[in-house]
C-alpha cells in the first residue's frame, strides 16, 4: 500500500512536470501572431555576448533600411516590419531563434545573423526551409564551400581580406611578415589568404600565431614580432583584440612599417579610443563613406542624422542586404523561389558595391580594399583603382607628425 | 488509507502503466503536436533538464560544486562531432563515445576530489577551461579543426534529436531516482553533511564521490553529443560556453538540490522563461534574468521542492 | 638563451601580475571574511574601469587622481551591496552566494551596456614605451606596478597593524569567537566586502589605461582572479600576491617562449594541478 501511494505520488508528480513542459512549449508556439498586414522581415543580431559591439551596426542599419523602405511606401503596398531577436553571440540560440522566425512568427522574408559562426549554424535550417537569405555578416568562405542554394554572401571572400596588405608590402620592397590572428573561422580564412599571397609574391612569413578569444595581454606576441624583425604585421579578429594588439605593439616599442587588421580597425570606435596611436594602422575595408556607389551619399547622410555616428562597412553591408532584398521583392513579388532565382542571377550595384554570386551562393563580384588611418581619417591605399592617397610606411610608427 | 483507495495489486499495475504512458508520451508526442519551433524549444527544455539533473546527481547529493561542468558537455559535443566527421562513425556510436570520453576523463581527474568547497569548484573550472583551450588550439587542429569548427551534415531530423534527448532525460531522472532511494544515495548525502564522520564510519568516500562524478559527467557528455547534432556546427566557444555550467547550476538550485524533481522543475521553468524573455525583450532580457535570479535566491534560498517539503508534511522523508 | 629572454618576460609580467594580485586580494578578502565566492567581482573591476574612464573623458581628471577618488567611492558602493544583498546569503550553502552574485553580475553589466552601449573604451595614458635594462615597457605599466604595490601594501598594513584591520582578520579566522570577544562581525563583513570591492575597482581603473573596457570585460578578469586567489589559498592576502606572481610569470614565460595559446592553457592547467597536489592552495589552511 505504501509503495502504491508513493508510486502514485510520483506518477502524478512526473505527469504534472511533463504537462508543464508541454503547456509551456505549446504556449510559446501559439503566442499571439502579429497582424497579417505588414511584410515581416526576420533576423537575429548579437545584442549581448562577446560580439555585442561588433554587431551594433547591423541593428542600426536594419532599422534605417526599414524606415526608408516604409517612407517609400513599403513593399507591394504593405509596410515592412522587422522582427529581431538577440542570439547572444551564441550559435545554439541562433538555431532556435531562426526556427522561431520561420515556423512561429512565419516571417515573409529573412536576413542573415551576425558573424560567420552563427551563420554557419543556421545555414542548414535556411536551406531546409527553402527561404532565400542574404547573409550580410558572414565572410568565411567555408560556409559556401559545398555550395548553397538559398544562402547568398554579401561580403567579399574571406581569403581576400588581408591579401592586399601583402601586395602593398611587396610593392614597397618589404620582406618579412608576421601573422597574428584570433582562432576563429573568419580570422583563420583571412590568415590563410595572407599565407597564400605571401608565397606567390615571395614574402617570408616569420611568425604565424593565433590566440584564443579571451586573451587580453598581447605584449609577448608583439615583443616576439619585434624580435623576429617583422616589417609587416597583419591579422587580428574583432575590434577589441585589434585595439589591444595595437596598444601592445606600442608598449613594447615595436615599430613595423605596415600594420593591418582584418575587421575592427575600420570601425570609427577604433580610432576614437586609440587617438593618435591609431594613425598608420590600416586594414581591410569593404566600403567607405566616400565611395561613389549608387545612393551612397544619401545613405551616409540619413544614417549619420539618425544615429549621430558615422557608418562603416558592416553597416553598409547590412543596409545593402536589406535594400537588395526589397528590390528583389519589388521585381518578382514574395514568391520565395522567384526571389531565390533573382538573387542568384542578378548582377548589380548596391550602396555597398558590386553584388554577384556564383551558383553556390558565394560572392564573386565584391572585392576588398585596404585603407589606412592618416591624421584621423581613412584613406584607401589599395587597389590602384580605388586609391585616394599613398600609403605611409613610417620609420617610427608611434611618432606622429 | 486516506488517499488511493483502489484495489491494491490492480492499483499498482494501473499506476505503473500510467508512468509508462507519461514516459512514452513525453518522448513520442511532442514532435506530433508541436511546430518546428515549439519542438526546438522542447528540445532545449529536455536538454537542460538532463543537464540539471545530471549535475544534481553529483553536486546536489555530494555538495561538491562542479564548476567545470561545461568541460564535460563540450567534450561530449566534440567527441561526437569528431567521431562522425573525421572517422565516419555512425551517429549512435558517436553519441555513446561522447558520453564515454568525459566519463573516463573524470575518473582520471578524480584525485581533485581531495579538495573541498571553493577549491574543488575552481579546480574543475581550471580543468574545463584547459579542455576548451586545448580543443580549440592549433595543437589539436588536425583532429578538432580548432577555431574553424566542424560542420556536421544535417542528416538527422529534429524529431529524432528530440526523441533521443527526451529518452536520455528520462534515463537521467530514473537513474537519479534510483540513486536517491538507494544506500549509495544515502552515503552521498552523508558525505554532503559530514565527510569526516563518513570516513570514520569506514565509508570509502573517494570511491563513492568518484562514482557519482563519473555517472554525472557521462550523462552530461551524452547530452552534449546530442546537442552537437542539434547545433550542426561545432566551435569551441559555443559548446564549451561557461553559460552551460552557470545556467545548469541555477536551474538545479532553483528547483532544489539533492531532490529528484527539483532540477526537472527548475530546468523546465528556467528554459521556458528564458526563451520567452529573450523572444520578447530585445535589450532588457539579460537584466530581467539577473534580477529574477537575485530575487529567487533571496526568497527561495533552498529551492522550490525543499520549500514544498517543509510546508507539506507528507512530502517529507520521501524521495521526491 | 640570451639574458633578455629571461629578463623580458619577468619585467613585462610584473605589472600585470601586480594588477591581478590586487584584484584577487579583494576576492580573497571577501571569501575569507564571509565565505562567499563573489562572481560579481569581475563586474566591480569593470565598474572601476568605467569610473576612471569617465572621470578622464568627462571631468578631464588624471587617471591617477581618478584612482584616488575611486577607492572610497567603490568602498561605499561595496558596503551598500553587502548590506542590501550579500548579507542575506552569509552562512548559506555555497550555491546561494554563487547564484546571487552571478545574478548581480548580469544586472550590472546589463545596465552598463544599456546605459553606455557596448562600445570599446580605453584611455591613452603614458602609453609610450620606456626602456628598463634594455627591455621596452609601456610607461603606464610602471605606474600599474607601483600603484598596485602601494595599494596592496597599504591594505596589508591596515589588516596587520590597525585595530580595525585586526578585527577584520579575527572575523575572517573565526567569526563566532570574534563576535564573542565583542567584535561586531556584521560590521566587519560590510567593511571587508567594501574593501574587496575597492580593490577590484582599483584594478579596473588600471585596466582602463592598460587594456580595453567593454560591458562584459569582467569575464576576462574573474577567471584569472579566481585562479590567483585559489593558488595562493582563498582568504590569504599574502597568498594572493604570491599567487599573482606565480601565475603571471608562468604565463609570460609561456607566451614568450611558446605561444599565447599555450600561455592561456598553462595558466588554467596550473590551477588544476596545484589543487590536485595541494588541495588548499599554496598558502591556504585546509578547512
Amino acid at each position: 500500500m505504501r509503495t502504491n501511494r508513493l508510486l502514485s505520488l510520483h506518477v502524478l508528480g512526473s505527469g504534472t512536470l511533463a504537462a508543464t513542459l508541454w503547456v509551456g512549449c505549446v504556449a510559446l508556439s501559439v503566442a499571439p501572431a502579429l497582424a497579417a498586414d505588414p511584410v515581416l522581415i526576420g533576423a537575429t543580431i548579437s545584442q549581448s555576448g562577446p560580439l555585442a559591439r561588433a554587431s551594433k551596426p547591423q541593428l542600426t542599419a536594419y532599422q534605417l533600411a526599414e524606415e526608408i523602405t516604409n517612407q517609400e511606401g513599403g513593399l507591394l503596398g504593405r509596410p515592412v516590419k522587422l522582427v529581431l531577436y538577440d542570439d547572444q553571440s551564441n550559435a545554439s540560440n541562433g538555431v532556435t531563434l531562426y526556427r522561431r522566425l520561420i515556423f512561429q512568427d512565419k516571417v515573409d522574408l529573412l536576413l542573415g545573423p551576425f558573424s560567420s559562426g552563427v551563420t554557419f549554424a543556421v545555414a542548414p535550417i535556411i536551406e531546409q526551409a527553402r527561404i532565400p537569405v542574404l547573409a550580410p555578416q558572414a565572410a568565411d568562405p567555408k560556409i559556401w564551400e559545398g555550395g548553397r542554394r538559398y544562402l547568398f554572401q554579401v561580403l567579399p571572400h574571406g581569403y581576400s581580406y588581408l591579401s592586399g596588405a601583402v601586395d602593398l608590402a611587396a610593392k614597397h620592397g618589404l620582406k618579412k611578415v608576421a601573422i597574428v590572428h584570433l582562432e576563429n573561422a573568419m580570422a583563420i580564412a583571412s590568415a590563410e589568404g595572407v599565407r597564400r599571397r605571401a608565397k606567390e609574391v615571395g614574402l617570408t612569413v616569420v611568425m604565424d600565431e593565433s590566440y584564443a578569444t579571451d586573451t587580453s595581454d598581447f605584449t609577448a606576441i608583439m615583443s616576439k614580432a619585434k624580435r623576429l624583425g617583422a616589417e609587416v604585421i597583419v591579422g587580428g579578429g574583432f575590434i577589441n583584440d585589434e585595439i589591444a594588439l595595437t596598444k601592445a605593439a606600442k608598449s613594447v616599442s615595436y615599430s613595423p612599417r605596415l600594420m593591418m587588421w582584418q575587421i575592427g580597425a575600420s570601425d570609427p570606435n577604433f580610432r576614437r579610443e586609440l587617438g593618435e596611436d591609431g594613425d598608420y594602422v590600416g586594414g581591410n575595408t569593404n566600403w567607405e563613406t566616400f565611395f561613389k556607389t549608387p545612393g551612397n551619399d544619401e545613405f551616409v547622410k540619413r544614417y549619420t542624422a539618425k544615429f549621430n555616428e558615422a557608418p562603416y562597412y558592416d553597416t553598409a553591408a547590412s543596409y545593402a542586404a536589406f535594400r537588395l532584398l526589397v528590390e528583389a521583392v519589388r521585381k518578382v513579388g514574395l514568391d520565395r523561389e522567384a526571389i531565390r532565382d533573382w538573387l542568384s542571377k542578378t548582377k548589380t550595384m548596391t550602396v555597398f558595391g558590386e553584388y554577384e554570386v556564383n551558383e553556390g551562393g558565394a560572392q564573386v563580384g565584391k572585392k576588398s580594399a585596404m585603407f589606412q588611418w592618416q591624421k584621423g581619417t581613412k584613406v584607401i591605399v589599395w587597389p590602384e583603382s580605388l586609391k585616394t592617397a599613398d600609403p605611409i610606411f613610417p620609420d617610427d610608427f608611434w611618432k606622429k607628425k | 488509507m486516506t488517499t488511493v483507495g483502489a484495489p491494491r495489486s490492480g492499483a499498482r499495475a494501473v499506476w505503473l502503466v500510467a508512468a509508462a504512458a507519461v514516459a512514452v508520451l513525453t518522448v513520442v508526442a511532442p514532435p506530433r503536436v508541436l511546430s518546428v519551433y515549439g519542438l526546438s524549444v522542447a528540445f532545449l527544455v529536455v536538454f537542460y533538464v538532463t543537464l540539471a539533473e545530471a549535475w544534481n546527481l553529483f553536486s546536489g547529493y555530494t555538495g561538491y560544486v562542479n564548476f567545470g561542468y561545461a568541460g564535460s558537455i563540450g567534450l561530449g559535443s566534440y567527441t561526437t562531432a569528431v567521431a562522425m566527421w573525421k572517422f565516419g562513425v555512425s551517429w549512435p556510436l558517436a553519441v555513446a563515445l561522447g558520453g564515454l570520453v568525459p566519463g573516463v576523463l573524470s575518473a582520471i581527474i578524480a584525485p581533485a576530489l581531495r579538495a573541498r568547497g571553493a577549491y574543488f569548484a575552481i579546480a574543475m573550472l581550471g580543468f574545463a577551461e584547459s579542455t576548451r583551450l586545448l580543443v580549440g588550439s592549433k595543437y589539436l587542429a588536425p583532429l578538432t579543426n580548432a577555431g574553424v569548427g566542424i560542420p556536421l551534415p544535417p542528416t538527422i531530423p529534429l524529431e529524432t534529436q528530440f526523441h533521443l534527448m527526451a529518452a536520455l532525460m528520462l534515463v537521467t531522472v530514473l537513474v537519479t531516482y534510483l540513486v536517491a532511494g538507494s544506500e549509495f544515495g544515502l552515503r552521498l548525502l552523508a558525505i554532503r553533511e559530514d565527510e569526516l564522520a563518513c570516513r570514520v564510519l569506514n565509508i570509502n568516500v573517494t570511491l563513492e564521490k568518484t562514482l557519482a562524478l563519473v555517472m554525472s559527467t557521462f550523462l552530461a557528455g551524452l547530452a552534449g553529443g546530442i546537442h552537437g547534432i542539434y547545433l550542426s556546427y561545432i566551435e569551441p566557444d559555443a559548446v564549451f560556453s561557461a553559460n552551460f555550467t552557470v545556467q545548469t547550476m541555477v536551474m538545479a538550485a532553483f528547483g532544489g538540490l539533492g531532490t529528484v524533481s527539483g532540477p526537472v522543475l527548475g530546468g523546465i521553468l528556467f528554459t521556458l522563461v528564458d526563451q520567452f524573455v529573450t523572444a520578447y525583450l530585445l535589450t532588457w532580457h539579460f537584466v530581467i534574468f539577473g534580477l529574477a535570479l537575485v530575487v529567487v535566491v533571496l526568497l527561495l534560498p533552498d529551492g522550490i521542492i525543499p520549500r514544498l517539503q517543509r510546508s507539506t508534511p507528507r512530502l517529507r522523508r520521501r524521495t521526491v | 638563451m640570451t639574458p633578455d629572454l629571461v629578463l623580458e618576460p619577468v619585467l613585462r609580467g610584473l605589472s600585470i601580475d601586480a594588477l591581478y594580485a590586487v584584484v584577487a586580494m579583494g576576492l580573497s578578502l571577501i571569501f575569507g571574511i564571509m565565505r562567499v565566492i563573489n562572481v560579481a567581482h569581475g563586474e566591480f573591476v569593470m565598474l572601476g574601469g568605467y569610473g576612471v574612464y569617465f572621470m578622464w573623458t568627462v571631468l578631464k581628471l588624471d587617471p591617477l587622481v581618478g584612482l584616488f577618488l575611486l577607492f572610497p567611492t567603490a568602498m561605499l558602493f561595496g558596503i551598500l551591496i553587502e548590506r542590501t544583498l550579500v548579507e542575506h546569503v552569509v552562512g548559506k550553502p555555497e550555491i546561494s552566494s554563487l547564484m546571487l552574485t552571478f545574478g548581480l553580475s548580469v544586472v550590472i553589466w546589463g545596465l552598463v551596456q544599456i546605459l553606455f552601449g557596448a562600445d570599446f573604451r580605453s584611455i591613452q595614458y603614458l602609453s609610450a614605451a620606456v626602456s628598463i635594462l634594455g627591455v621596452h615597457l609601456a610607461a603606464n605599466s610602471i605606474v600599474i606596478f607601483v600603484v598596485s604595490l602601494a595599494v596592496a601594501g597599504g591594505v596589508f598594513a591596515f589588516l596587520r597593524l590597525t585595530n580595525l584591520g585586526q578585527a577584520i582578520r579575527a572575523t575572517s579566522q573565526n567569526a563566532a569567537l570574534a563576535q564573542a570577544c565583542g567584535i561586531n562581525s556584521r560590521m566587519m563583513r560590510s567593511l571587508g566586502f567594501g574593501l574587496g570591492t575597492a580593490l577590484a575597482a582599483t584594478g579596473g581603473g588600471m585596466v582602463a589605461f592598460s587594456f580595453v573596457l567593454y560591458p562584459q570585460v569582467g569575464l576576462t578578469y574573474i577567471g584569472k582572479s579566481f585562479a590567483v586567489a585559489v593558488l595562493g589559498g582563498m582568504g590569504s592576502v599574502p597568498g594572493a600576491i604570491v599567487g599573482g606572481f606565480v601565475l603571471g610569470l608562468a604565463e609570460s614565460f609561456a607566451a614568450q617562449h611558446l605561444t599565447s595559446q599555450a600561455a592561456q592553457l598553462i595558466s588554467y592547467a596550473l590551477i588544476f594541478f596545484v589543487i590536485m597536489v595541494r588541495p588548499a592552495g599554496l598558502f591556504g589552511r585546509p578547512e
